[in-house]
């Protein structure tokens, strides 16, 4: 199957593209390093495939999601590539657009914010452009989806034709060496030889590991040196001097207007937000007040209704029509205690996980991300991380999963792998239900401050574990930090809206498949014993089963089987601590819930409990991925053990110290 | 006759809730199990390179 | 002269890029600061924070250190 590609520079737009080019709805933002992994579509009507990749600034990969780029290149077949440029930042996107051109295969460019680039005072001519590269170049804005019709038509008339035609003279020395690079090659290179050459020449570490597997490089190691001799610098540092030459004339023979002047609105916010006082400041006033909203002002009251309603008429209708069908009494308490307790007591959250991720959204969606992550610089480098893994860590506030993916950006190994080790500690969204519950039966009044700090925790926690490893294991790495910080935009309520439901969606999906099944798979074990069926809840299996780990956990503050139990279930997802807990003291009215469980957890132990929770251990979804991403079971377990061993210690520590105060 | 259908009532709904309960959890550890691609959306139509570092 | 020379709000004109970091000279390449291009200082964060710089109206974080080893004048 051969392949529509989309290439561009990171933040370009390309996922808002592939979205109105395949109507799908892949995750968007406005930050560098978004698309991490590349993601297939289908052209609609038209049955083409077409992929998204992560964005890059050259061929030559300097962080593991620019590689997943260079490889597609490799080893997969291309019918066509669509370069997509941003017209506000022409020079160093035409960089990767001649390195696509000298690929040899058919291009088009999508040049993507015109309106941006007018607002900055650059207009540029499409048609002359177009003539320029040799290629057809399609203006579109990609947010609002205008133009993606006429590309859509460009690719289907210039797909598996012709190429362009453009060359650069990158002089004697240079031209030379291409020459004999290409005799060596094989024929049955991906992309033009002379593509090959040149990537070699400048040093694409991708290509000659590519070529390595193939044949001896010492040859073209020699002509490269050679080279270098002869043009008396590096061959790259040469490359890029000459496409860039050419850029600008490209650029002076196709702009119309190129007179550049400031983005008003980004100066504006960028004074206040990334003022060397109150940035910060800023920065943890604003995630305050978003865990007001979510539990305090907003989220709690709509939950609240949400209970309410499942506990009251919704049983009352379920009980009736059960009735009327005929159910059993076994049925009846299958459906009523375990299901309805076990999925419903998740879904009253859900107003408190949409408001959060709503936030989330917001905070991607506008430009602030990059300047948080620039922000937290400083403080990272303290700990011998980087503020580009901050950026991962917001991820993962809402799943772990996209968050450990996130950390692909990060260009220097070390860093990206403790970012992945540390990720679990940030709470992510299937935690918030189990404060929202013991945190709404203990702290009324404090619900938000109690919640705030557990989220603080888990960021101490992770930065304290960041410099322990980084002064011990990972000593003597060197560590580095560039960001591009994107001009803001105000976000379009319906990209807000799409990009909240599609991370809510997952979380209400979970709740209609595997919560259910989990619900009524721990409903079954309270109902089964060792001894028979239908036995007293302290004689189930689940009771059997908790009590195997009870004692270990009684110097926290929380030994009896219950919360044992309801902590294994929790790794499948850890949602399932809250549904688990629902059907273990479920009474059929209510608040019956909060006053049960507030008669086995003081105050104390549920404090205790909740760090337990936020630290145990990341769920099997988050280990399945660490696994995957660092490529080892080493570091995995690692990963777990660290997770086990901290949040036994900090909840022993919160409970003994706790006691020693008297606080119960 | 009553309770007869009564009884098969009972089985039919005892027996739905329990399918669909088996079924969701083996897809689930299963593809939880799988990592990356379980919680990509796209998991289903991608051929994608979702493998592990080289 | 180097880039932490000069104050918020100052512009200058890059003259070498001493970046000893071979990946993170890449990086500035691509972004586009090089040699003769006019480079702002837009912001500095505290305690020796990252510096922010605009190059080409694209708004750039780094470290001072790096930024330290950008000579302009």
């Amino acid at each position: 199957m051969s392949y529509v590609a989309l290439f561009g520079n990171p933040n370009t737009g390309k996922t808002s593209l592939f979205n109105c080019l395949t109507g799908s709805y892949e995750y968007v933002g406005n930050w560098s390093g978004v698309t991490v992994e590349k993601k297939v579509g289908v052209l609609r009507q038209h049955g083409v495939p077409v992929v998204d990749l992560p964005g890059i600034y050259s061929l030559q990969p300097l962080s593991r999601d620019e590689g997943v780029a260079t490889d597609f290149l490799l080893t997969e077949p291309c019918s066509a590539i669509v370069n997509i440029v941003d017209a506000s930042q022409l020079q160093r996107n035409l960089h990767l657009t001649v390195q696509l051109l000298e690929f040899g295969r058919p291009l088009i460019i999508a040049l993507n914010m015109v309106d941006v680039a007018e607002k900055r005072g650059i207009k540029i001519d499409a048609v002359k452009l177009s003539r320029h590269l040799g290629v057809p170049v399609v203006p579109v804005i990609a947010r609002t989806g205008k133009g993606a019709k006429e590309l859509e038509r460009a690719i289907l008339s210039a797909k598996d034709g012709h190429h362009s035609r453009m060359f650069i003279d990158y002089g004697v020395e240079v031209e030379r060496a291409i020459r004999r690079i290409a005799e060596q090659l094989p024929d049955d290179v991906p992309g033009d030889k002379r593509w090959m050459a040149l990537q070699f020449l400048e040093g694409n570490e991708r290509l000659a590991a590519y070529l390595r597997d193939h044949f001896d490089l010492s040859p073209l190691l020699a002509i490269r040196k050679e080279t270098e001799q002869a043009l008396g610098c590096q061959a790259a540092k040469h490359i890029y001097e000459t496409r860039d030459r050419w850029i600008s004339e490209t650029i002076a023979a196709a702009a119309i207007e190129f007179k550049p002047k400031p983005l008003t609105l980004t100066e504006k916010v960028d004074a206040v937000v990334t003022n060397r006082y109150v940035g910060l400041p800023i920065f943890l006033a604003l995630m305050y007040i978003v865990f007001m909203l979510t539990f305090n002002w907003l989220g709690t009251p709509l939950a609240d209704q949400l209970d309410t309603f499942f506990s009251g008429p919704l049983t009352d209708w379920l009980s009736r029509l059960l009735d009327w069908a005929g159910a059993s009494p076994f049925i009846e308490a299958l459906v009523l205690d375990g299901i309805v307790a076990g999925v419903g007591g998740v879904l009253v959250f859900v107003p408190q996980i949409f408001i959060l991720f709503f936030f989330i959204s917001l905070l991607e969606d506008s430009g602030y991300m990059a300047r948080v992550a620039m922000v937290m610089d400083r403080l990272m480098e303290a700990i011998g991380l980087n503020g580009k893994a901050f950026i991962p860590m917001i991820i993962g506030f809402g799943c772990n999963v996209p968050g450990v993916m996130a950390a692909r950006t990060i260009e220097q190994p070390k860093e990206r792998l403790l970012t992945m080790l540390l990720l679990p500690f940030m709470s992510c969204s299937a935690r918030l239900p189990v404060y929202a519950l013991f945190a709404g039966t203990f702290f009324i009044h404090e619900q938000a401050l109690v919640v705030f700090s557990l989220y603080v925790l888990g960021i101490v926690v992770a930065l304290g574990l960041a410099k322990l490893f980084s002064s011990t294991v990972f000593k003597n790495e060197s560590s580095l930090f560039v960001i591009e910080l994107p001009p803001y935009r105000v976000p379009q309520a319906l990209t807000l809206w799409r990009s909240t439901w599609e991370k809510g969606k997952g979380f209400v999906r979970k709740a209609g498949t595997f919560i259910f099944g989990g619900s009524v798979a721990i409903w079954l074990l309270t109902y089964v014993g060792p001894h028979g069926v239908g036995v007293p809840m302290d004689d189930s299996l689940l009771a059997a089963i908790g009590g195997l780990i009870a004692p270990l956990l009684a110097p926290l503050g929380f030994g009896a089987w219950q919360a044992g139990a309801a902590l294994i279930t929790g790794f499948l997802a850890k949602e399932v601590v809250v549904s688990t807990m629902n059907i273990i003291y479920h009474v059929r009215e209510a608040n019956g819930l909060e006053q049960m469980i507030a008669a086995h957890f003081t105050p104390l132990s549920a404090l205790s409990f909740m760090v337990f929770v936020l630290l145990y251990t990341p769920c099997l979804a988050t280990v399945a991925t660490i696994r995957k991403e660092t490529g080892s079971w080493k570091w995995t377990l690692l990963s777990i053990g660290i997770a086990l061993t901290v949040a036994y210690m900090i909840s022993f520590l919160v409970y003994q110290v706790g006691m020693m105060f008297h606080f119960q | 006759m009553k309770g007869e259908s009564v009884m098969i009532a009972n089985i039919i709904i005892g027996g739905a809730i329990f399918a669909y309960a088996g079924w969701v959890l083996v897809r689930h550890v299963k593809k939880s199990a799988k990592g990356t691609c379980a919680a990509c959306h796209l998991a289903d139509r991608c051929s994608g390179s979702c493998g592990p570092e080289r | 002269m180097v880039l932490t020379d000069l104050h918020k709000g100052e512009t200058a004109v890059v003259v070498r890029l001493a970046v000893e970091h071979e990946a993170l000279k890449q990086r500035l390449l691509h972004l586009g600061v090089k040699e003769g291009k006019m480079v702002r200082v837009k912001a500095a964060m505290p305690f020796g924070g990252p510096v922010m710089v605009e190059v080409d109206g694209q708004a750039i974080g780094l470290r001072r250190k790096e930024a330290s080893s950008i000579e302009v004048k």
